[in-house]
């Protein structure tokens, strides 16, 4: 299925096999740890599941410094 | 749809792996409140009529700091740093203006330019590599300044627990234990009249707890980050821990429990080695030699 995602750096749809959130931040090497998950406009937690179409962005939390 | 560890009722927002539990967004402010309330009292953070200096900079962590130190009634003011950092703190600062106007908390807005003479930006020009450590001596300095003149007992500060423990493991690598005695949840190892002690309400709560709390409170945050922040060595030891607690879920707790039990035994043995201390000959700032850091920075800058 096609997700679309925005990332810290970057805005991308990407062809996925991954269920969660988890999975997806899995494939892409991202630390679940340090980032927040905002799907389609609403901040979800790691194992919410995905489906076709979905709208993830994912936010880092670091402070700033 | 996960349903909420606590209520089982309401959609969850946050995983909390190191308690094998997850809360929805009512049930979590709850949990969080409770635990800046509980470390504020277990280290006698604050005491009956303190007046509370609030560092805030506009970030998720201070204004998380900010609004549950508001919701305990306490007295409190507002004091921001302007580092002069372009494109940065200007953002910031209006998120504080607009948070302290609806709390109708005092707001004290000081800058590097006015009272240090220099901007970070102009420090940098010629000395990037060192701009977080000029940046903190000088915010340290200004802070401790502007919180004794507007009358304050203690100084809290947005640290969260991803700080201290970095900290702690930074201070460990550089061989600094003496470092480890004056931090802590409240700082200072000796007291000064002129020294405010600064003191840590979130260093039970991690950053990314700060930020959810933000969200869910519909605090308006500024999540922009410091354009010199890649020049901090911070930032490898932050990676480190990130991966060991996603490994290790409840490793970042047991660093800071583990400093917590060490920490008596560290200042105790820290205080009789320190020197007394005084004030700075050129600044009249508390220092533990004759001129402050501060001031032998600009020193070295000029």
């Amino acid at each position: 299925m096609k997700i679309k995602i925005k990332l810290p750096e970057d805005e991308k749809e990407v062809e996925t096999n991954a269920s969660k959130v988890n999975d997806l931040l899995k494939e892409l090497g991202i630390n679940p740890v340090s980032h927040l998950a905002i799907l389609n406009g609403e901040l979800v937690t790691e194992d919410e599941e995905l489906k076709e179409g979905d709208e993830l962005d994912i936010k880092e939390v670091v402070s700033g410094g | 749809m996960a349903e909420c560890s606590k209520c089982g009722k309401r959609k969850t927002v946050i995983n909390l792996e190191y308690m094998k539990e997850e809360y929805c967004g009512e049930c979590f402010i709850n949990l969080y409140e409770k635990r800046v309330r509980k470390s504020i009292r277990k280290h006698g953070m604050i005491q009956r009529n303190d007046k509370i200096a609030l560092a805030v900079s506009g970030g998720k962590d201070s204004l998380s700091m900010a609004n549950v130190l508001h919701k305990l009634n306490l007295d409190v003011v507002a004091i921001t740093i302007d580092e002069g950092i372009c494109g940065y703190r200007d953002n910031s600062i209006e998120k504080v203006r607009n948070f302290m106007q609806e709390k109708e908390i005092p707001l004290h807005i000081y800058s590097f330019k006015e009272e240090i003479g220099v901007t970070v930006d102009e420090v940098a020009e010629e000395h990037e590599e060192q701009s977080c450590s000029y940046c903190g001596v000088f915010r340290r300095k200004l802070m401790n300044k502007a919180a004794r003149e507007l009358g304050c007992d203690k100084i809290a500060t947005g640290h969260n627990l991803d700080d201290e423990v970095q900290t702690v493991l930074m201070n460990l690598i550089r061989s600094e234990p003496q470092r480890l005695a004056r931090m802590g949840p409240v700082t200072g190892l000796k007291d000064h009249g002129k020294f405010v002690p600064r003191i840590k309400p979130l260093r039970r709560c991690s950053e990314k707890e700060d930020a959810v709390y933000a969200l869910v409170n519909g605090i308006d945050f500024d999540d922009g980050k410091c354009l010199y922040i890649n020049s901090s060595s911070r930032l490898l030891t932050r990676e480190c821990l990130n991966k060991m607690e996603l490994e290790n879920p409840g490793t970042k707790f047991s660093i800071l429990s583990s400093y917590d039990k060490m920490l008596p035994a560290l200042r105790e043995y820290y205080r009789g080695k320190s020197g007394d201390i005084g004030e700075c000959g050129k600044c009249g700032e508390p220092t533990s030699s004759d001129e402050c850091k501060a001031c032998r920075m600009i020193r070295n800058l000029i």
